[in-house]
């Protein structure tokens, strides 16, 4: 991991590469439901660029934002000052070209689970035969084979996550947002579906936005890391993760690089959650 | 390698909340009139059915109309007679409600400590609770005669059921790991009793009180509709009986009144003792 | 996380353990069976015995005075004739107001402007006990089928009408983000999302309503009828007959736990919910 202390910003305008999602100088206020106080700024003058195919992480303490910048992507809500883009376009209205994991699995308890994963198909009009189809492929991928017609609240929590996500992914969306997919899950639970997570990623490289806690988690996933500050949000510092792939969440401590990095990913958190200037 | 970002340009920031409270501003303001207009041109609408529309539907001769009924209102408060009538249903309803309160939560308290002893006797509750009590009024009109008694065993009836199943309820449904870790603490099981069930199940049983305060005033209001010499029942029967429509509707607009003051009152004071109950109400 | 077969002494305890439970479980429910028993069997011999002994049997009737006014009924054909006008009176009741609540609080509960400006007026005729309502309509349209059927059809419509509310308004805002993203249409959502998600809820409060309108039926009755068996029960208050007051009410409540029994299979549709809970108001009166 090399540092490349206060470098001049390269500007967003100037870049040349293409970029899939893009946040120029946004700002984003919310006024609060109790509305005793006024409103509250969540995100302040953030801008970062993604590119086609990467895997970015946004890390930070909890309350800055980060959420709300994967609601801006998928157009759930929209910025009080700055432009959203996806693929150069500005995000108007609700953005049905994004996928988006959410830290719930909401998967329609209703429905079994391969009902569920056929949702997204189904509501685009694709024919049920090819639904059926591209849904045991990614059922089968997951390990999740034989439980098609289990409705969730027989599942476990890890099979939930895998069925929320590759209802996502089997649309092969070329922007990937999630939410804290992993969350609420145990902690080998939570490697093992990293893992899995990697292994569908590579087989189309989307681009994907992915929010964490976790470090470690960004590490062994991430091609670059943000780290935001703490409220109201903005982005502090960005890290490249040079480690190569595949990597393997597993063993991820013992790669070379994952100690300096892991340190100061960690410090610059420490530094926001306590409050202190690094 | 990383690249440390340029600091925010926070001056916008004070701009951009400004604005956004702005926006907000207006668009509440935009949304509570149209409500308030909404509201209005409602109820004015329901007036002019009433006044013009609804006899075509029903027999006109009983229609009424708002007009009258005011000034029946009117003269029923002038009479004095209403606030007699008023305190009446409501003693009734009152006593009931202490009464049925009182048995309700005793019985639930002892029946629902012993699983056994709830089990045999869920089927024989669910027996009574499908008795249409209104039956029963004759009954106890049979049993205590024509004043007030049977009104209120009426409205205690009513009450029993609501509390006896919300308590019980809301015992059964205490954490069993509270009970278990207090046991290892060497509480008694008098202490579980007082210290986590009753506590436990106070929400449920507070939040129940609305529902179990319209139940009294309406097992008041039932036992004097079949049979009775004064509340507010009494007037409505009786007004029926003679064909005055006026005094019926008036009647109504008074029984409204007190069961939605009863509610507000309630819902006040439940905001103020018991709000974090979020529990179900079974009523 | 594949898991391991278990030894053959694992085995032999977990047969074990089943025995036992079986066991356990056939003995509580004998002695559940047995207890029931025992409290009814003491209770109608005590009954008979203190009847016009300790207590006049005037208040209290016996339980041989009342399956005589049973068979009475039965046989002369009263009973069929009351009943199936209750029971008439109280279905088509039933249907009015389950339908009219649904089709109501559908739109209202997507709309939220438009709930909340009906809803004051809803609280303020929900205050209304339905037995006051009763004359109304009795003066409004005589004494017929009509009113019985109206004023089922009240007692039967808030509580669907709140439930239905409720089951769109509880409605995870999650689901329904996710849906958008997926790209469904309003009405796409109201189809796989919002529906489905209600539909549990106006289920359970048709279970319960049924019986419900049983009740308006019979209040009906009392307050003016001359069929019925509201009608036969107050006919034999008047004549004080207690042994028709309680026949009459026996008959009412079996009628009314036939009907939960027979709308028990709505609770199937609830399986994938078990933790939805009846609505308000719902008590049988």
């Amino acid at each position: 991991m090399s540092t490349v202390e206060n470098a001049p910003r390269t500007a967003v305008e100037k870049r040349t590469e293409p970029v899939a999602v893009g946040f120029d100088h946004v700002y984003k206020a919310f006024v609060a439901r109790g509305r005793k106080s006024g409103p509250v700024l969540a995100l302040q003058d953030v801008a970062f660029d993604v590119r086609p195919g990467e895997f970015v992480s946004l890390v930070g303490p909890s309350g800055c934002g980060k959420s709300t910048c994967l609601n801006l992507v998928a157009g759930l809500s929209a910025p009080s000052e700055g432009v959203v883009t996806h693929h150069g376009r500005q995000v108007r209205g609700v953005n049905t070209a994004v996928g988006y994991i959410t830290q719930e699995d909401n998967l329609l308890p209703w429905r079994p689970l391969a009902a569920n994963v056929e949702l997204g198909m189904e509501l685009r009009g694709v024919p049920r035969a090819e639904r059926r189809e591209r849904a045991q492929e990614f059922i089968e991928l997951v390990g999740l084979s034989g439980f098609e017609e289990h409705y969730p609240h027989e599942l476990s929590g890890g099979m939930r996550k895998r069925a929320g996500i590759i209802r996502t992914l089997v649309h092969d969306s070329d922007v990937v947002l999630m939410d804290e997919p992993f969350g609420p899950l145990d902690a080998q639970t939570r490697v093992i579906l990293q893992a899995e997570l990697l292994k569908l990623w590579q087989r189309a490289r989307p681009t994907v936005l992915f929010v964490t806690h976790d470090l470690v988690e960004a590490i062994a996933l991430s091609d670059r890391i943000l780290v935001f500050t703490s409220n109201p949000g903005t982005v502090k510092r960005e890290y490249t993760v040079d480690i190569p792939r595949p990597r393997d969440p597993f063993r991820i401590h013992e790669t070379p690089g994952f100690g300096e990095l892991h340190e100061a990913l960690w410090a610059d958190i420490r530094a926001e959650i306590g409050g202190e200037t690094p | 390698m990383t690249v440390a970002a340029a600091a925010p340009d926070t001056g916008r920031a004070a701009a951009v909340l400004a604005s956004t409270a702005a926006a907000d501003r207006r668009r509440t303001q935009a949304e509570r009139a149209v409500l308030w207009a909404g509201t209005a041109a409602f109820g004015v609408a329901i007036l002019l059915f009433w006044q013009f529309g609804l006899g075509h539907l029903v027999n006109p001769r009983y229609v009424s109309d708002p007009a009258t009924i005011a000034a029946r209102l009117v003269e029923l408060a002038a009479e004095g007679e209403i606030l007699r009538h008023v305190g009446v249903t409501i003693g009734e309803a009152a006593l009931g409600f202490v009464i049925g309160s009182t048995l309700g939560l005793a019985s639930a308290f002892a029946l629902a400590q012993t699983r056994r002893g709830y089990a045999v006797f869920e089927p024989f509750l669910v027996g009574f609770y499908s008795i249409p009590k209104i039956a029963l009024a004759p009954l106890f009109i049979l049993w205590f005669g024509l004043g007030t008694a049977p009104k209120i065993i009426m409205a205690a009836l009513l009450v029993y059921f609501v509390v006896f199943v919300n308590t019980a309820t809301g015992i059964r449904e205490v954490q069993p790991g509270l009970l278990q870790v207090c046991r290892v603490l060497g509480a008694s099981r008098r202490d579980l009793l007082l210290k986590v069930t009753l506590p436990s199940a106070a929400p449920a049983i507070v939040a129940s009180v609305r529902i179990t305060v319209t139940r009294a005033i309406e097992g008041a209001l039932l036992s004097e509709f079949v049979a009775s010499t004064q509340g507010l029942g009494y007037l409505v029967a009786r007004a029926s009986r003679e064909f005055d429509i006026a005094t019926v509707f008036a009647g109504i607009v008074i029984i409204a009144a007190v069961v939605m003051a009863a509610n507000g009152l309630l819902r006040l004071l439940q905001a103020r003792l018991a709000p974090w109950h979020g529990g179900r109400i079974h009523g | 996380m594949t898991a391991r077969e278990p030894t053959p002494g694992g085995m032999a305890v977990l047969d074990a353990t089943r025995r036992e439970h079986r066991a356990a479980r056939t003995a509580q429910r004998r002695f559940l069976l047995a207890a029931r028993l025992g409290i009814v069997v003491v209770a109608l011999v005590g009954w008979e015995l203190a009847s016009g002994t300790l207590i006049r049997s005037f208040y209290v009737s016996s339980p041989s005075a009342i399956a005589e006014t049973l068979v009475e009924w039965i046989t002369s054909g009263e009973l069929f004739y009351h009943g199936a006008f209750t029971v008439t009176a109280a279905f088509l009741g039933y249907v009015l107001g389950s339908v009219a609540a649904v089709l109501i609080a559908w739109p209202l509960a997507m709309l939220r402007t438009a709930y909340r400006i009906a809803e004051p007026y809803f609280l303020v005729a929900y205050s209304i006990p339905a037995v006051a309502m009763g004359p109304v309509f009795i003066l409004w349209f005589g004494i017929g089928m009509t009113p019985k059927v109206l004023i089922a059809a009240y007692f039967v419509f808030f509580i669907v009408f709140i439930n239905t509310v409720a089951g769109f308004q509880q409605v995870p805002s999650g689901l329904l983000d996710v849906t958008r993203v997926m790209g469904a249409s309003r009405r796409a959502q109201l189809r796989t999302v919002l529906l489905p998600s209600a539909l549990p809820f106006v289920l359970a409060a048709l279970r319960i309503t049924l019986p419900a309108a049983m009740i308006g039926a019979v209040t009906g009755e009392f307050i003016s009828s001359n069929r019925g068996l509201g009608y036969l029960t107050r006919a034999a208050a008047a004549s004080y007959s207690t042994a028709g007051v309680l026949a009459g009410v026996l008959c009412l409540s079996v009628i009314v736990l036939l009907m939960n029994l027979l709308l028990r299979p709505l609770g199937h549709a609830l399986r994938w919910r078990p933790d939805v809970d009846v609505g308000h108001g719902a008590e049988v009166r």
